[in-house]
């Protein structure tokens, strides 16, 4: 074979806080395939039917339970109780403060210790994770705005400003995967047009208009990939932030988990979106649901709507009460919205990347 | 393939520019990056590297004021667009 596969498309490029590029890239298992074989499968955790969402109407009104969509699938529960069982054999299980539910379902999204800390200090607060009032405002198209951004997991996801390098100045979106790591697209954090890496991106977890509540957060660590930065492939459109080590804030708010699911779970799945589109007031997040109206190798299509800003929004699903992100929003356009999807060489890097921000 | 470019500006109701717009390519165009521009102290905006085609462009001022154009981007060169808001 020639040296087409030289350079792995998925190969981690950074651009640290020094302002250089690190010219040795860390190299990703090749993966040329983009088959589904093997992949690593949610948890799914214990039934907790949420009600699907939004209201429909034109007044402010104060919503009680869930407001995201649960796509209601078949799954193996047989599994999830056996699971479950494992765990109340165990020692640790055996703790009354503990819910085993939750311990599994946040072990299996690969939740560090503080997330899980912060979750189970709401539970015995609130009684119940999935009882989360949330209060909208239901405008005239289909998205929800998002009042209650210091509940989780909207307060995971951030309003980003960026600078670019050549000085022009950008909004998007991200979303926390560890106390100090955000995803995004990688044209949020690499910008072809205007000298590549980014000046820096402020951060602003759970942002809601001029209410910062968890402060801002000046970033100027970047990971993309080499599909993206030198390749410029729409299916490598992908990255992260990595905030500085005074700035752990995904350990307050929590952080999203993440999955790379098989082509057939993914058809028709519904899921989630939320990020903070620049058509509505600035800093404002906005949330929207939908069925995937298409699966590729590497991306996932729907007709969400969404807008500038939201570059960079978590697609995620919600099964019992687990949240996986399968996508990371990326391009708007006629023939429907779309994602990177997290695929297998997705995941791995999105996994080292989290252990970047642990 | 060849790729142009949009440039513009951003006026207010006087034809004053308006720093600190945002400025996105809406959903009625083609496939784009979903990420939104803010203008500058002197109202100007562009977005390079597009395919050819006709976009739909949306400025929305902190206020609240808007307004929405269209152009046409061609293979090569610049496609220039004035944005004038409205309340």
């Amino acid at each position: 074979m020639s040296g087409e596969y030289r350079t792995d498309p998925d190969g981690i490029e950074a651009q640290d806080e020094d302002g250089d590029t690190d010219p040795s890239v860390e190299e990703t298992e090749n993966d040329r395939s983009v088959s589904n074989e093997g992949l690593e499968e949610d948890d799914g955790g214990e039934s907790v039917p949420s009600a699907l969402g939004s209201e429909g109407g034109d007044a402010e009104a104060a919503a009680g339970g869930p407001l995201e969509q649960e796509p209601a699938e078949q799954f193996d529960e047989s599994r999830l109780e056996v699971r479950q069982e494992e765990l109340l054999s165990s020692a640790e299980a055996e703790d009354a403060s503990r819910p085993p539910y939750l311990l599994d379902a946040w072990y299996a999204e690969y939740a560090d210790p503080s997330t899980e800390a912060l979750l189970r200090r709401e539970l015995r607060e609130k009684g119940n994770l999935d009882d989360m009032l949330i209060e909208v405002v239901i405008g005239t198209d289909d998205r929800v705005r998002i009042q209650a951004t210091r509940s989780f997991p909207w307060r995971a996801i951030c309003s980003l400003l960026i600078t670019a390098r050549d000085g022009s100045r950008w909004i998007g979106t991200g979303w926390l995967i560890s106390p100090r790591t955000l995803i995004t697209a990688g044209h949020v954090v690499f910008i072809h047009s205007r000298g590549g890496w980014v000046r820096s991106i402020d951060v602003i977890p759970g942002r809601n208009g001029a209410d910062r509540p968890f402060g801002t957060c000046a970033a100027t660590a970047f990971r993309s990939v080499r599909g993206w930065t030198q390749s410029r492939l729409r299916d490598f459109d992908y990255g992260a932030i990595i905030l500085p080590t005074s700035c752990p804030v995904g350990g307050q708010v929590g952080t999203f988990g993440f999955a790379n699911l098989t082509d057939q779970t993914l058809r028709d799945l519904t899921v989630n979106l939320s990020g903070y589109p620049g058509d509505k007031p600035p800093g404002t997040q906005w949330w929207h649901a939908r069925r995937l109206t298409q699966v590729t190798p590497r991306t996932i299509v729907y007709n969400i709507d969404s807008a500038g800003g939201q570059s960079g929004s978590p697609v995620w699903r919600l099964r019992n009460g687990l949240r996986h992100a399968v996508g990371i929003h990326t391009n708007g356009s006629l023939s429907g919205n779309s994602a990177t999807r997290i695929n297998r060489p997705v995941f791995r890097n999105l996994t080292s990347w989290r252990q970047e921000g642990v | 393939m060849s790729r142009g470019r949009i440039e513009g500006l951003v006026l207010d109701r006087r034809g004053r520019p308006v720093a600190g717009c945002t400025v996105m390519l809406t959903g009625a165009s083609p496939d784009h990056p979903d990420i939104a521009a803010l203008t500058g102290d002197d109202g100007a905006f562009s977005f390079l590297d597009l395919e050819p085609g006709s976009y739909e462009v949306l400025a929305r001022a902190e206020d609240g004021a808007s307004e929405v154009g269209g152009v046409t981007v061609r293979a090569t060169g610049t496609s220039r667009l004035e944005l004038r808001l409205a309340v």
